[in-house]
């Protein structure tokens, strides 16, 4: 379906994650470039653990947490997208093995107020 | 050894079943209005008592950003918006931040609790909001109100049941009477009227199935109630430097263990409590012209009460009145002390006694004189507020008519 680095300007899901990711967060989709820190984009560590919240929630994965970099896992937004393909790769292939593919239909445990 | 240093409440705020500010409080307890209603906020197919003092017509989305709101338990927001009120006359940015603090009650996030595990349990949720921690912390209210106003002094919530909010409210005058700090924000907050919780109390047997009536022969238990009381403690010349409006003075906190039973109340140890507040404010039991009752509305906790007050007062308890603000605004757990205080602050401010409603007959084990069912104008210039929670812990304050 698309090469495992997803390559940035052609896979139609890169532009999916990003414009999820600029919601959540707060920042222009323009300057959300592979290269880009989170650091320098002033995205703090609470935008971005909500950021990858709706991620999970909205494109039904689990992005796994990188344990050995826990609370600064994603360095830049090329990193963050790759994590989140990734991932998605990884359902998708659980799906069409079958059998253990995760149910579509699942509410996510969405506090009162806590999405738009 | 107090270095002669005074505490002032220079500013209250409120959020209760009788409405989103403290002027709707002191209103409704001042007329003897009830704040207790059929549950109307969750479902209560599930529970045995369906009555409670709810918050009525809160709209989060009125007070805060919606970027800030998935941060904010319900316990939070109460805690914020009874802060905002307490704090609207005060300018922190005069005063050296790191000398103000904040000491609240500890109060879990309930609705945060209650609403992810039935996320998680019954309906098989893949994931919980990344909030639900910080929501769940018993310390967010008073980090929000730290964060909120810029105070970079001494901020933590005190954790002692029914009586958190008098614990936190007696720690704050210690501190700023010691010198710690010279301004606190302080009080309590409490949103628990959820069902899993609400479930909880069903099973202890003490909830009234609709009405509160402390002190009445035939009172049937309490109601749960919620909301939050903040108030500002100032360093009296620090108060009056700035000309600010001194609603009234901490003059003694007291505190006990009655190591004894778990849920019971004790007599000893509640008079214990309150005898250390006035050997604190260096007073005598006759000094002391209005008792706000912890006035649960339980058969045992109002006939301890009332043995406990015996004790300390003597025949003083015969010519002073006890009333029970707990019967028009429920038992507001964490924040039961805060409302009560802010009532107490209020009623040696107007000379004006708030009633125990609900009140219909003399009970021979708990002969006080509860004024019953109206206020009543009696300028008292001394009152003592007291808290007896679970777990057997006392907490008594004393408050002077400011002067």
């Amino acid at each position: 379906m698309c090469n495992q680095n997803g390559s940035f300007d052609t896979d139609p899901r890169v532009a999916q994650i990003l414009a999820i990711l600029a919601k959540e967060a707060a920042v222009d989709r323009t300057m959300l470039q592979p290269g880009a820190t989170i650091e320098e984009l002033g995205v703090d560590s609470l935008d971005l653990t909500m950021a990858v919240f709706q991620l999970e929630t909205v494109l039904d994965i689990t992005i796994p947490t990188i344990s050995e970099r826990a609370g600064t896992e994603f360095g830049t937004v090329g990193e963050l997208v790759q994590h989140v393909i990734a991932a998605m790769d990884k359902a998708e292939r659980a799906r069409a093995a079958g059998g253990k593919a995760e149910p579509h239909k699942e509410p996510a445990a969405e506090i009162p107020g806590a999405t738009e | 050894m107090t270095g002669g240093r005074r505490v002032a409440i220079t500013g209250i705020g409120a959020i209760t079943a009788l409405g989103h500010d403290l002027a709707s409080l002191w209103a409704g307890v001042s007329h003897g209005v009830s704040g207790i209603r059929p549950i109307a906020n969750i479902p209560t197919e599930r529970l045995i008592v369906t009555h409670a003092a709810e918050v009525a017509g809160f709209d989060p989305a009125a007070h805060f950003e919606t970027r800030r709101l998935p941060m904010l338990d319900r316990t939070s927001q109460l805690a914020l918006v009874a802060a905002r009120e307490a704090m609207a006359a005060i300018t922190v940015d005069r005063m050296e931040p790191s000398r103000a603090g904040v000491v609240l009650g500890a109060a879990i996030g309930q609705e945060t609790f209650d609403s992810s595990y039935k996320a998680l349990y019954g309906e098989n949720a893949k994931r919980l909001h990344p909030m639900t921690v910080p929501r769940i912390m018993p310390n967010a209210p008073a980090s929000h109100v730290s964060m909120e106003f810029g105070l970079r002094g001494p901020c933590f919530s005190t954790a002692s049941a029914c009586a958190s909010a008098t614990h936190a409210i007696g720690l704050a005058f210690h501190m700023i009477r010691a010198g710690m700090m010279d301004m606190a924000v302080t009080g309590g907050s409490d949103a628990s009227i959820v069902v899993g919780f609400m479930k909880a109390w069903d099973a202890l047997r003490v909830l009234s199935p609709d009405v509160c009536r402390p002190f009445s022969r035939d009172r049937t238990g309490l109601v749960i109630g919620e909301g939050a009381a903040i108030l500002v403690l100032e360093e009296w010349r620090h108060a009056r430097a700035r000309g600010a409006t001194i609603h009234a003075e901490l003059t003694g906190f007291g505190m006990s263990a009655d190591a004894g039973e778990l849920t019971a109340p004790n007599a000893s140890g509640a008079a214990r409590a309150m005898r250390a507040a006035l050997d604190d404010a260096g007073m005598a039991p006759k000094e002391v012209d209005y008792v706000n009752a912890h006035g649960t509305g339980t058969r045992l906790n109002d006939k301890t009460e009332v043995d406990a007050l015996g004790q300390v007062f003597g025949g003083h308890l015969d010519r002073m009145p006890v009333s029970s603000t707990k019967s028009m605004v429920g038992h507001c757990l964490n924040a039961g002390g805060a409302v009560e205080l802010a009532v107490t602050a209020l009623a040696l401010h107007h000379g004006i006694l708030p009633p125990t409603i609900g009140f219909r007959e003399r009970d021979p084990e708990c002969l006080v004189d509860c004024v019953p069912n109206e206020a009543r104008n009696e300028p008292i210039r001394v009152a003592m507020s007291n808290s007896f929670a679970f777990g057997g812990l006392n907490a008594v304050l004393l408050l002077r008519r400011a002067a």
